[in-house]
Formats: structure tokens, C-alpha cells, sequence
């Protein structure tokens, strides 16, 4: 636990999932029925 | 949603917005307009591809201003370094243009000219990554040496090669105390203009990094010196996408406004950073750009039949300004929980700036 | 002394603020009164037919548009303008269908004294993603004035939000020095 909090690998990992998992929410509440 | 009459779309106001935040903060701290990642991004929201290159530029030129204004109050501008570039950027752009359109003509292809602008942003990426990864052991083993660690520390060489070419004149930078001579500058203008004017890439990426490995800058002032940069070559840019008709005012409008406050916060969020800190984030949107680049290129290679590779592309695309802004964010909020001495990730202390 | 600087802040964010406000005001104005429009749709790039590509978006090749020529002043509906380049374009007009499209044949044909439009939309490609590509915005030139106007416009915006933001910061009491690029080891 000690090394995942000290870790900037860890945090890069779990900071990009959640931004993408925000990217998924923004896609379909604003952008899915408007795609080509 | 907005009915853009120009641009002849309906968009959401919400997400033009959020895209100018978003990008205002993340060009605000690296010193980049944020165009490869604002151009997919628009054409997702509807605008059509013209449309949203000259909307992007036109919107960079204002949020330069912002960030560049507050980045004087910073001291992280060097004006001759920044003038004494400005010409030779404008002459590579141009040059890079007619490269681009001359080799177009003899048949280069579009899937030569990606692989060649993935390959300087993947090559840019390992540098930058490499020479920051190695700065911030340094700056561990000089505090736990007991050393008063400044704002920089760069490992590169790079630059004392480069300064010590005697080419008359010399110019001398007061802010960024580089003794250089004024060929070094303008040849680092040119050539990053040609790679943006060629490769279609955008010239903050490129020239933040050639200003601190090859001019000898500190990160701060390359990112401020650049955003100067940008509102020239950046209203100039403008200029010929509103001629080519490519430009929708309210669409800029809407990211000026989201930009006002985005590029407000990544330019202050400088002043609690490092300059290493700077240079991952840089490195970051380096390597997130090109896995966007490559999602897309992937999915248009695959003949456009795969549904999820256009979800995973767009997804990409909106969630790497989404996670180098809360990266930002997050430097600052340790920075702050740091000075006032509570718990932070070991990897913050050699990142954050102590008073 | 810092009560001063506060106080000197809030002028300062007052006075760029009405000023950033009055300037977005401006811009909405000229968008509200057609000028901003007009002087992108200025005037035409090639030779062909000035037409409106909103009255003809839903055409198909099972129900074409067919679009009446003739030297209407305003674009009213399914018409089209006869234009040779260096004209300026008719009021509504948002696009041109130029002569070489026509000769192509493939997504706009002659006939007699009208224009039959069958396929309004093409699907491009840019930076990776699909977009809808119609006439709009084809075949036209700008106003160079209205260039120099929105680029003098974007800088005037900036730079009265990126001061109005130096004030509201002195304003708070928030405290930003020049940054000590060369102190300690470096």
C-alpha cells in the first residue's frame, strides 16, 4: 500500500483511467447521438 | 446547444467551454497552444475540419495573451530571447508551409507525414522523460545531501554546446542569463517553425523543449518566453485562417471564455512547481497525443468499421486534456499541503517549489 | 500598504472587466446584427452559383433538391445565384457550388434553367475523425477587414481578461512574486 501511494507510476495509472472514465460520461451524455 | 451560424452546426456551449479550460490550463503551464489536442477534439463536437483548425488557432491567439500577461507578472519572460525568436519562427512556419505543399505535390502521403510527426513527438517524449526522470534523482540526492535545491535543474549538456558558439552578434538575455549568439536563436525559430509548418504539429511543444536543451533557458522562462511566441505567430495564424475561411468568432468566444480561467490557473500553478514538474507534464502530453494520433490512425486504417476504435479515439482525445489538467491541479494541491508540512507522495517533494 | 495594493487591484479588475464586457458585448452585437456574418460571407472565391446549403440539407438522390437560378438579391429557399469570382454574394447565401462540380456531375447537375442537388452531404476525414462536409463555407472569400478586426478583437479580449485576472488577484490579497529562477543549486 506504502509503495502505491509513493508511487508516480501508480498515480499516472489511476489519474488517467478516472479522466478517461470522465471522457466516457462526457461522450454519452453530450456527443454519442451526434457522431457520424 | 448553440446554433453556430457561421460555422453552420449546433454545438455544446458546455463542451467548448470545458475544452478552453481545459487546454488553457494545460498551455498556461508547458507553454503550448494545446492545437493537436483542441482540433480532434472540435471536429468531435461537430465543426467541420477547416472550421475547427481556424476556431482553434483564432482561440489560441487570445489565450496567449492571458497567460503570457500573467507570466510577466511571474518574471518568466525573457523579451530579447522571445523577439530575437519571433521572426525566425514566422520565416520556418512559411517555409515549412511550402515544404509541406511541395512535397504534396510529388506524391507524399499522408501516412508518411503522421509517422513522421509521431516519430518527433515520440523521440521528444523519450528525451524529455529521460533528462527530467534523471533531474529529479538528482534534486532526491542533493536534498538528502542537505543542498538548498533551486527552481531548476536540468541535466542536459546540451546547452553549453550551443552557447558556446561564437557566431556574431551575441546577444545577451537578462532574465534567462544566457550569453548566446543570435544564430542559435533564430536557427532554433526556423527550425521549429519548419517541423510545425511541415508536420502540421504545433511549434509550443517543439520550441519549449529546443529553448531549454539547446538555448540553456529554465523551463518557467521557455514556457512564458514561448507563450509570447504564440501571440505573434499566433495572431498571424489567425489572420490567415479568418481569410481562408475557417474561422466561427462565437465558437472562439465560448473557449476564450472557458481559456479565461483555465489559463489563469495553469500559468499561476507555475509558481508552485519545479521546473522538472513542467517538463514531465510536457512529456505527458507528448506520449498522450501520440497514443490519440495512433487510436485514430488505427481506426481510419481499419476502414472506420469498428465502432469501439471511434469510441476508444474519442474518449482518448477528450480524457488526455481531462488528465493533464487534474495533473496540474494536482501538483499544485501537494505543493500547497507540502509548505504546510502534511503528508504528500514521496515524488512531490523534488517536484514542488518551497518557498 | 496592503489595503492599498487591495484597493488598487479592485479598480484595476473593475475597470478591465467592464472593459472585457463591453468588448464580448460588441462582438455578440455585430453577431446579432448580421455584420459578422456578412463580412465572412463576403465574396466569391470561383465562378459558379452563390446558394444556401441549409435549404437543401435533407436532398437525396430519391428526392433531390432542384434549385431555381436567377439573380435574386436575397437567397430565399431553394434557389440559386449565378457568381463570378470577385462578386459579392448575395444576402443568406453560405456557399457556392462552383462550375466544376457541376461539370462532374456527381453531386449537382444543370438542367435547364435549375440546379438538382443530390447528395448535399459528403462524410471527410480530419485529424482521424469523420466530419459532414457540405457546400457551406465552399467557394467563399472573407472580408479582409473583418480578418484584421477579429484577430485586433481576440488580443484586445485577451488582454483585457488576462489584466481584469491581475487585479482580481491583487484584489484577493493573492500574493505572486517574480519567480527566483536561479536561487540554491540549480
Amino acid at each position: 500500500m506504502n509503495w502505491f501511494l509513493n508511487s508516480m507510476l501508480a498515480y499516472w495509472v489511476v489519474l488517467l483511467l478516472f479522466s478517461l472514465g470522465a471522457a466516457a460520461v462526457i461522450y454519452f451524455i453530450w456527443l454519442k447521438d451526434s457522431l457520424i | 446547444m448553440f446554433e453556430f451560424a457561421i460555422a453552420g452546426i449546433s454545438a455544446p456551449i458546455f463542451l467548448l467551454v470545458l475544452t478552453g479550460m481545459t487546454v488553457g490550463m494545460v498551455g498556461g503551464f508547458i507553454g503550448v497552444g494545446g492545437g493537436y489536442m483542441v482540433t480532434p477534439a472540435l471536429i468531435v463536437f461537430g465543426f467541420p475540419g477547416y472550421m475547427a483548425s481556424g476556431i482553434d488557432v483564432m482561440h489560441i491567439a487570445g489565450k496567449s495573451v492571458v497567460a503570457t500577461i500573467r507570466h510577466r507578472q511571474l518574471g518568466n519572460i525573457d523579451w530579447i530571447l522571445g523577439l530575437t525568436m519571433v521572426g525566425g519562427t514566422m520565416m520556418g512556419v512559411e517555409m515549412g508551409v511550402r515544404l509541406l505543399n511541395y512535397t504534396k505535390a510529388l506524391g507524399l502521403s499522408g501516412i508518411a507525414l503522421l509517422t513522421g510527426s509521431v516519430g518527433i513527438m515520440i523521440g521528444l517524449f523519450l528525451y524529455t522523460q529521460i533528462e527530467t526522470h534523471k533531474a529529479q534523482k538528482k534534486i532526491n540526492e542533493l536534498t538528502k545531501a542537505g543542498k538548498t535545491v533551486g527552481r531548476e535543474l536540468s541535466v542536459s549538456t546540451l546547452p553549453l554546446f550551443f552557447q558556446s558558439i561564437a557566431l556574431r552578434p551575441i546577444v545577451r538575455c537578462h532574465t534567462a542569463r544566457i550569453v548566446i549568439s543570435m544564430w542559435v536563436i533564430v536557427i532554433i525559430g526556423i527550425a521549429t517553425g519548419v517541423l510545425a509548418g511541415f508536420f502540421g504539429v504545433g511549434g509550443g511543444f517543439i520550441r519549449v523543449p529546443a529553448l531549454v536543451y539547446i538555448a540553456g533557458a529554465t523551463t518557467h522562462i521557455a514556457v512564458g518566453t514561448d507563450l509570447l511566441e504564440i501571440v505573434v505567430s499566433g495572431g498571424y495564424g489567425a489572420l490567415r485562417q479568418y481569410m481562408s475561411g475557417n474561422v466561427d468568432m462565437i465558437a472562439v468566444w465560448f473557449m476564450i471564455i472557458g481559456a479565461m480561467f483555465g489559463a489563469q490557473f495553469g500559468s499561476i500553478a507555475t509558481s508552485f512547481v519545479r521546473g522538472p514538474a513542467i517538463r514531465y507534464i510536457l512529456s505527458y502530453s507528448l506520449v498522450l497525443a501520440t497514443t490519440g494520433a495512433f487510436l485514430r490512425l488505427f481506426y481510419m486504417l481499419t476502414g472506420q468499421q469498428y465502432q469501439f476504435l471511434n469510441f476508444f479515439a474519442i474518449v482518448f482525445t477528450l480524457g488526455e486534456m481531462i488528465f493533464l489538467c487534474l495533473f496540474i491541479m494536482t501538483l499544485v494541491i501537494f505543493s500547497v499541503r507540502h509548505r504546510h508540512g502534511k503528508w504528500v507522495p514521496g515524488w512531490i517533494p523534488s517536484l514542488v517549489a518551497t518557498p | 500598504m496592503a489595503e492599498a495594493s487591495k484597493t488598487r487591484g479592485a479598480i484595476k479588475f473593475i475597470v478591465w472587466a467592464v472593459i472585457g464586457v463591453a468588448l464580448s458585448g460588441y462582438l455578440w452585437v455585430e453577431y446579432f446584427n448580421g455584420t459578422l456574418v456578412s463580412w465572412y460571407y463576403y465574396k466569391t472565391a470561383s465562378d459558379g452559383w452563390a446558394i444556401n446549403a441549409h435549404t437543401f440539407a435533407n436532398a437525396s438522390k430519391d428526392k433531390p433538391a432542384i434549385l431555381e437560378i436567377g439573380n435574386f438579391k436575397k437567397i430565399e429557399g431553394l434557389q440559386a445565384v449565378p457568381v463570378k469570382k470577385g462578386d459579392r454574394l448575395p444576402t443568406n447565401t453560405n456557399g457556392i457550388i462552383d462550375k466544376k462540380t457541376v461539370q462532374e456531375g456527381k453531386r449537382v447537375t444543370l438542367e435547364g434553367n435549375t440546379l438538382k442537388v443530390t447528395v448535399p452531404t459528403q462524410i471527410k476525414e480530419a485529424k482521424g475523425f469523420k466530419f459532414r462536409d457540405t457546400f457551406m463555407h465552399k467557394g467563399i472569400e472573407t472580408n479582409p477587414w473583418g480578418g484584421a478586426w477579429s484577430v485586433a478583437f481576440i488580443l484586445a479580449l485577451g488582454f483585457s481578461l488576462g489584466l481584469m485576472a491581475e487585479g482580481f488577484t491583487d484584489m484577493c490579497g493573492l500574493k505572486l512574486e517574480k519567480i527566483k529562477h536561479y536561487e540554491g543549486v540549480h
